[in-house]
């Protein structure tokens, strides 16, 4: 038997959830009143169910062999205290908190802040095949992994220059950060603002935003850009704005 | 146990796309998930008192499983990526623990059920069987067959890309390739 190539890419689609609704329902009506069809779309579910756990099988493999060394496992002996000794303890631990969390406000600011939380993200860049921008993006991508944010920074600003150019969200956020390596905050703003509100970027967009103002050393403009992230249901830097924000706060009034 | 403590440089919208997007951003982000919550690993230890072999054998499955369940479109970001691998681990872990003591586990420890549809048509085998005979399907195929097969229908490369990673002077001899593997493949299947 031959390989249909249509039905079998119909079946990819169907299992891969990649039809629309008219067409899964037209797929699931065939499969019902044509046996033939029945048939063949079986087979190749069949196929297509080996590869996908043969894939498994050698993603397992591979992902195995990204654990870290192993850390030492000791076994967590379980304590147990009278009610009284733990309400101690938690004050005693709440105080020391309260203590520490003080001090540290006191003696950090905006710049340690951005020491703090400032790292650079990975820049893998994605294929831009067909595109004549391919070559330089890759090259930017190259310079940023070794750490030449001089250079990814010139690479950048030269694609993102160009009007046809496909990653722009995603150059501009590099690019930004790749100031902020330099030391440029202002230019890392002006790139950052340029990523697109409907881009997959825009909440790294905001953060390094914050982190720009924070090497800024600029502490309204900062606590703006927290808050900002605050608002963002479920911003993947909630926690580490927050943070922020109440510290930046706490500088604002001493 | 909580998760928060584990932050992605990435987010949920990025993981989920970049998955959906097969390919090198697939490759890229199952990685960067599996290597930003390993520390469950040694969390499930100390929990579940599961071995750290045991421990990171179900780990590898979550990953798996989460990435199955993107794909499929059961999982669409309705909760936190991280909250939705933390659950399917779970599971995993007291599969393990079920696996190791061959006794039922108190049912507080459980989590609602994550559907996982992926095994239906090998169902009957048990997984050491489903393996070897998956293994020998794939094994008759011969090296290139089997990377192309894998990076259109696993993997979901572009054929651009099938043909480059394999070898192949263009897309179209790829996708030619591709169906003549298929056959292959069914012809194994049958023996």
């Amino acid at each position: 038997m031959e390989t249909n190539p249509h039905i079998f890419d119909l079946v990819e689609a169907y299992l891969g959830d990649t039809l629309d609704e008219e067409s899964r329902q037209a797929f699931e009506t065939r499969y019902q009143k044509e046996s033939d069809f029945a048939a063949l779309v079986d087979t190749y579910s069949r196929e297509i169910q080996v590869i996908q756990t043969a894939g498994e099988n050698d993603l397992k493999n591979a992902l195995n062999q990204r654990f870290k060394p192993a850390q030492a496992t000791t076994p967590v002996r379980k304590l147990s205290f009278r009610p009284y000794i733990m309400a101690a303890a938690a004050a005693v631990v709440l105080l020391l908190s309260v203590f520490f969390f003080t001090q540290t406000a006191d003696q950090q600011g905006t710049a340690d802040l951005f020491a703090e939380n400032f790292q650079a993200p990975n820049f893998v860049a994605r294929s831009a095949q067909d595109s004549p921008e391919e070559l330089p993006w890759q090259e930017a991508a190259a310079y940023y992994q070794a750490g030449d944010y001089e250079k990814a920074a010139k690479a950048l600003e030269a694609l993102v220059a160009t009007t046809v150019f496909g990653h722009f969200s995603e150059a501009q956020l590099y690019l930004g950060v790749c100031y902020l390596k330099l030391e440029q905050p202002y230019k890392a703003l002006g790139a950052l603002e340029k990523v697109k509100p409907g881009s997959v970027f825009v909440q790294n967009a905001q953060w390094f935003r914050l982190l720009s103002y924070l090497q800024l050393e600029d502490t309204p403009n900062a606590i703006k850009a927290a808050e900002a992230i605050l608002q963002v249901n479920r911003h993947y830097k909630t926690a580490e704005a927050t943070k922020i924000l109440q510290l930046l706060k706490k500088f604002e009034s001493t | 146990m909580k998760l928060t403590s584990t932050t992605s440089e990435f987010t949920d919208q990025q993981i989920i796309a970049g998955i959906k997007a097969g390919g090198a951003q697939q490759e890229r982000f199952v990685n960067h998930i599996f290597d930003t919550y390993q520390g469950l690993v040694i969390q499930a230890t100390r929990k579940h008192k599961l071995t750290e072999e045991g421990a990171r054998d179900a780990y590898t499955d979550a990953v798996i499983a989460l990435r199955r369940q993107v794909l499929n479109g059961n999982f669409r970001g309705e909760s936190a990526v991280s909250t939705y691998l933390y659950r399917i681990y779970q599971n995993k872990c007291i599969d393990a623990i079920r696996k190791m003591s061959r006794q039922r586990v108190p049912t507080e420890y459980e989590f609602p059920d994550i559907a996982d549809p992926a095994k239906d048509a090998l169902s009957h085998m048990s997984v050491q069987e489903e393996f070897a005979a998956v293994q020998r399907y794939m094994d008759g195929l011969g090296e290139i067959c089997k990377q192309v097969l894998m990076d259109c229908l696993f993997w979901k490369y572009d054929m651009e890309e099938v043909a480059k990673r394999s070898g192949l002077p263009s897309s179209k001899i790829a996708s030619d390739r591709k169906y003549k593997c298929l056959q292959k493949l069914r012809k194994n299947m049958k023996k």
